[in-house]
């Protein structure tokens, strides 16, 4: 038998017959009547069916008719109730069909259409009505955009909004629209230039009353007060940032996520800074008293106070992360006579002014013990105090706001006992749940400069770091593909002059910074009063990171860096040189210090991982099903099944390419043997040459 | 007739980095098949077996790691089992000096023989051996064997004379050795370098009583530890100094 196979629609459309959707009509007017009933609705729609065959055999049946048929099945079959609710469902269909053709028809504009669309400008806090002429003129004003092609975009945006049937709309988004319109005619302009700062009002719910987790919060659960602050505050700066500061280009990459400029919301500060007790004696650091007396860096309890205020207030001025250096050496002589007691509270005087804030940056505090040999004994003593008040942590904030400590490894370590006592100190505060950092110092050099610092091989070293973007390497190689290797070096190219393009918009903000009659920034980068700056803005580093290196590698070639596969560790240290050269001529050409470096911090990471998950979530969850993100830095994966040895074998080739990169060991507390376990540890890894610093942790 | 060199021994286990093994060492440890002990409470039992059934690595594979990480290792321990039991432990401990790693010896001390021609050879750098108990009838309880009092004695003197950096490992089992047997052993042990006491595998009978111990009769040698509780040193070189802040 012949079956009715296709459907004329209202609009004239003629589609294939759907016999569900019969079953579904008669299944909900029996609904209305009583218990739904799958056997009835079937008979009944079979029955539709049929009697449509018997009915439209040689022609195609209007939805129109085949709702008559259910309506004169359901009543033929007694079911006069369904049938009744069936009509009155189609009546009301019928209703709201009609008011919908009735409006899109008052809609369609037409070239006498004087209706008025009010524009919002919340920003400038008015409204006008929309002209034409207007927009027009504010679109071609910077000369970017022909007047014609002006004139053709706002009409078609007034077109667009006539045709929403808006009558009031915000300014935002008829930017939005006159976007949109220039993006499908190619016109390269940008108008995020012209857009204010634009709160999201989730955004300030969430910073105002946030529920779970992120950042520090009061007690009832709600950040603090200042805290909501500093992020509102920042939310609006990183939107004048991409909008105004960097160029366009930059920006875009940013927010795609192919790069990751950081601290977006301190556009005006450096990214990392050093700061030694010297300084502040010296009344070079911001907090210092301004005029030093005489006799005030006698008193070792001054400086502290001063040192302290310094930190803190770089702490605020500065994007990741202060160091405070040659403590114990800048105190020996201030301390030589001191008793243990007097140490012990000075120590202690110490460590509460260098904590950091709720909500600030930790302070990394130097406690190597280094000095000349009349006045090892008092610094290596004062290292040692510091380190039993920061392992007692009595009277001191929490453990996330100390200090962080830092001990250089030097083969001078291990010469004298004193100094090997700071190190077995230091190794029993990480088996006491700190982590500590060692940077470890081959030869006679002197104490190693923090981290982010680099390395000094200019007359005067550089002790600030003045900004980094990080380069989302894994995206490069998933859209270059496997083994393409050498297209994956070309796409660094351009990431490469995208970073270098940013750090010169932020080096002119900067210079302007420094050069400005007021601010914070000012004095530390001009020298106050013929002083030398504290931080030579010619002199600062500016750092090229890098990040999922072990993902890259696993995409370009299919073995992870810590698998046995001798491809895969050649591959990324060819990556690695490649970048760290290419980030040297970037350097050169743009008159800046540049330096490749491993960007270790796992919120780094985890958006570029996210972005990339936006970017193309079915092919990265083909690469990456169950992890939650990229493995920060150049670091072989944490979870990775390999011991120690082997994780520094492959890191270490990889580190020789960086300026900075930092080789992160776990250890489970009960296998070290205790502190002179990593003491043994760190030994070997100095005589190795295995890393620049090591940052020891226990699970 | 060629003699040849005798094969070398069975490896069942390779951990390749150790901090504990030779504390203020970074080392990786070989574990070799077979034992003539049944102790009790052997922490390896399934080392015990002299045969190799439970499959062992290649020694080329074991060696070759060994070679890779020559760089980030300060010492090899030979571990057990009884590594003297095998002819080609001298061949091995050869093998590995020859990466310029130094070797720790770890035995339970019934082959002085064997560790008499091991340690004239100069290869060896420290011989960590284990003693169970008094030299009186519960040795033979607290090792699941008969064993030959003379050995372990005549052992116990030789590490005493020999240079290097030799250690005693006193293991406790509370059930079968006293708190007097203890301080026994350690007087048995007097000039020794370095003891180590350590608790049985349950924990019993805890840190405090092996301190009590060491405490007691730590003087007798030159540094005295408690497993597991570093930084803490009784005998009498270290007494004086200790770490915990
Ligand atoms: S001597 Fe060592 S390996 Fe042999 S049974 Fe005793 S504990 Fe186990």
């Amino acid at each position: 038998m012949r079956r009715v196979a296709l459907v004329r629609r209202r609009d004239g459309e003629t589609v294939a017959f759907e016999q569900q959707r019969v079953r579904d009509a008669v299944e909900r007017a029996l609904l209305a009547t009583g218990g739904p009933d799958r056997g009835l609705s079937e008979h009944v729609a079979a029955m539709v069916e049929l009697f449509l065959d018997k009915t439209y055999f040689d022609e195609i049946p209007t939805t129109d008719q085949v709702e008559d048929m259910v309506e004169k099945v359901l009543m033929d079959t007694g079911h006069a109730e369904a049938a009744k609710a069936f009509i009155l469902h189609r009546e009301r269909r019928r209703r709201m069909r009609e008011a919908r053709e009735a409006r899109d028809a008052r809609l369609q504009p037409t070239l006498f259409d004087n209706r008025v669309v009010v524009v919002d400008d919340a920003v400038e806090g008015r409204a006008a009505a929309f002209s034409r002429e207007r927009l027009a003129r504010t679109l071609s004003a910077d000369g970017s955009v022909t007047r014609a092609l002006a004139d053709d975009v706002a009409a078609a945006v007034e077109m667009r909004l006539r045709a929403g049937g808006v009558a009031r709309a915000p300014a935002a988004l008829v930017r939005a629209l006159a976007e949109a319109e220039l993006l499908e005619r190619s016109a390269a302009l940008d108008l995020r230039r012209r857009g204010g700062a634009v709160l999201a009002p989730e955004r300030l719910a969430a910073a105002l009353y946030r529920k779970g987790t992120g950042g520090p919060a009061a007690p009832g659960g709600a950040p603090f007060p200042a805290v909501a602050a500093t992020e509102l505050g920042g939310a609006a700066l990183r939107c004048h940032a991409l909008g105004e500061l960097l160029p366009a280009d930059v920006a875009r990459a940013h927010q795609d996520g192919d790069v990751h400029v950081h601290g977006l919301s301190l556009p005006a500060a450096l990214f990392s800074a050093s700061l030694s007790p010297r300084d502040v004696a010296e009344g070079n650091a911001p907090g210092a008293a301004s005029r030093v007396p005489a006799d005030a860096a006698r008193s070792a309890r001054r400086l502290t106070a001063m040192l302290g205020r310094s930190a803190r207030f770089l702490g605020a001025a500065v994007i990741d992360g202060v160091a405070v250096v040659d403590v114990p050496d800048a105190y020996a002589p201030l301390l030589a006579s001191a008793d243990r007691d007097a140490l012990a509270e000075e120590a202690w005087h110490l460590l509460l002014e260098c904590s950091a804030d709720v909500g600030g940056r930790r302070v990394a505090l130097d406690l190597s013990p280094v000095a000349d040999a009349g006045e090892e004994t008092a610094s290596a003593a004062f290292a040692t105090a510091l380190l039993r008040a920061h392992g007692r942590r009595e009277g001191l904030p929490g453990a996330d706001l100390l200090p962080l400590p830092v001990v250089t490894v030097s083969d001078r370590a291990f010469e004298s006992d004193a100094a090997r006592d700071v190190l077995r100190l230091a190794a029993d505060a990480v088996l006491r749940g700190s982590t500590v950092v060692f940077p470890l110092v081959r030869g006679a050099a002197p104490a190693a400069s923090p981290r982010d610092v680099r390395r000094g091989a200019s007359a005067r070293p550089a002790r600030a770091c003045a900004g980094r973007i990080t380069l989302n390497l894994p995206r490069l190689a998933r859209r270059v593909g496997r083994g393409r290797i050498e297209g994956f070096l070309r796409a660094c190219d351009r990431l490469v002059d995208l970073a270098a393009a940013g750090h010169q918009a932020r080096r002119e903000l900067l210079a302007q910074v420094a050069g400005a009659s007021g601010g914070c920034l000012a004095p530390l980068l001009r020298g106050p009063r013929g002083r030398t700056p504290l931080y030579d803005l010619a002199d600062a580093t500016w750092s090229f990171g890098v990040t999922g290196l072990n993902e890259t590698a696993q995409l370009l070639c299919g073995f992870e860096l810590h698998d046995d596969d001798e491809g895969a560790a050649r591959l990324a240290r060819r990556i690695a040189s490649y970048l760290a050269l290419r980030v040297r001529e970037a350097g050169a050409a743009g008159d800046f210090h540049a330096t490749l470096d491993s960007d270790d911090d796992a919120d780094t990471a985890q958006r570029l991982f996210a972005a990339d998950r936006l970017d193309a979530p079915a092919a990265m969850s083909d690469h990456f099903p169950d992890r939650s993100s990229y493995s920060p830095g150049v670091a072989v994966r944490e979870d990775a099944p390999v011991d120690l040895l082997a994780r520094i074998d492959h890191e270490e080739a990889l580190h020789a390419n960086l300026a900075t990169a930092t080789l992160r060991v776990r250890l489970a507390a009960g296998d070290t043997g205790g502190p002179d376990g990593i003491v043994a540890l760190l030994r070997k890894l100095l005589r190795a040459g295995a890393a620049e610093r090591v940052e020891v942790a226990t699970w | 007739m060629v003699r040849r060199a005798p094969p070398l021994p069975p490896v069942r286990g390779l951990q390749p980095m150790s901090l504990t093994a030779w504390e203020g060492r970074v080392t990786a440890v070989l574990q070799i098949q077979g034992c003539n002990f049944h102790c009790p409470d052997c922490p390896v039992p399934h080392l015990i077996a002299t045969s190799v059934e439970g499959g062992s690595i290649p020694i080329e594979s074991a060696l070759e790691a060994l070679y890779r990480r020559r760089r980030w290792l300060d010492a090899v321990v030979i571990a057990g089992g009884e590594p003297t039991l095998h002819e080609g432990t001298r061949e091995l401990v050869r093998l590995v000096r020859e990466f310029g790693l130094r070797v720790r010896l770890h035995t339970n001390g019934s082959n002085p023989l064997a560790l008499r021609e091991l340690l004239d050879t100069g290869e060896l750098a420290s011989v960590s051996m284990t003693v169970r108990g008094p030299l009186d009838p519960t040795y033979a309880v607290a090792v699941g064997a008969r064993v030959r009092l003379a050995n372990v004695y005549e052992c116990v003197e030789l590490l005493l004379r020999a240079p290097g950096e030799h250690e005693f490992r006193v293991p406790w089992l509370p059930q079968v050795v006293e708190h007097d047997q203890m301080v026994a052993v350690l007087r048995m042990l007097a000039g020794a370098r370095r003891v180590v006491l350590e608790p049985a595998r349950d924990g019993s009978p805890g840190v405090r009583t092996l301190q009590q111990v060491g405490r007691a009769a730590g003087t007798y040698v030159e540094s005295c530890v408690v497993a597991a509780r570093p930084g803490q040193d009784f005998g009498a070189r270290g007494r004086s100094r200790s770490v915990s802040p």
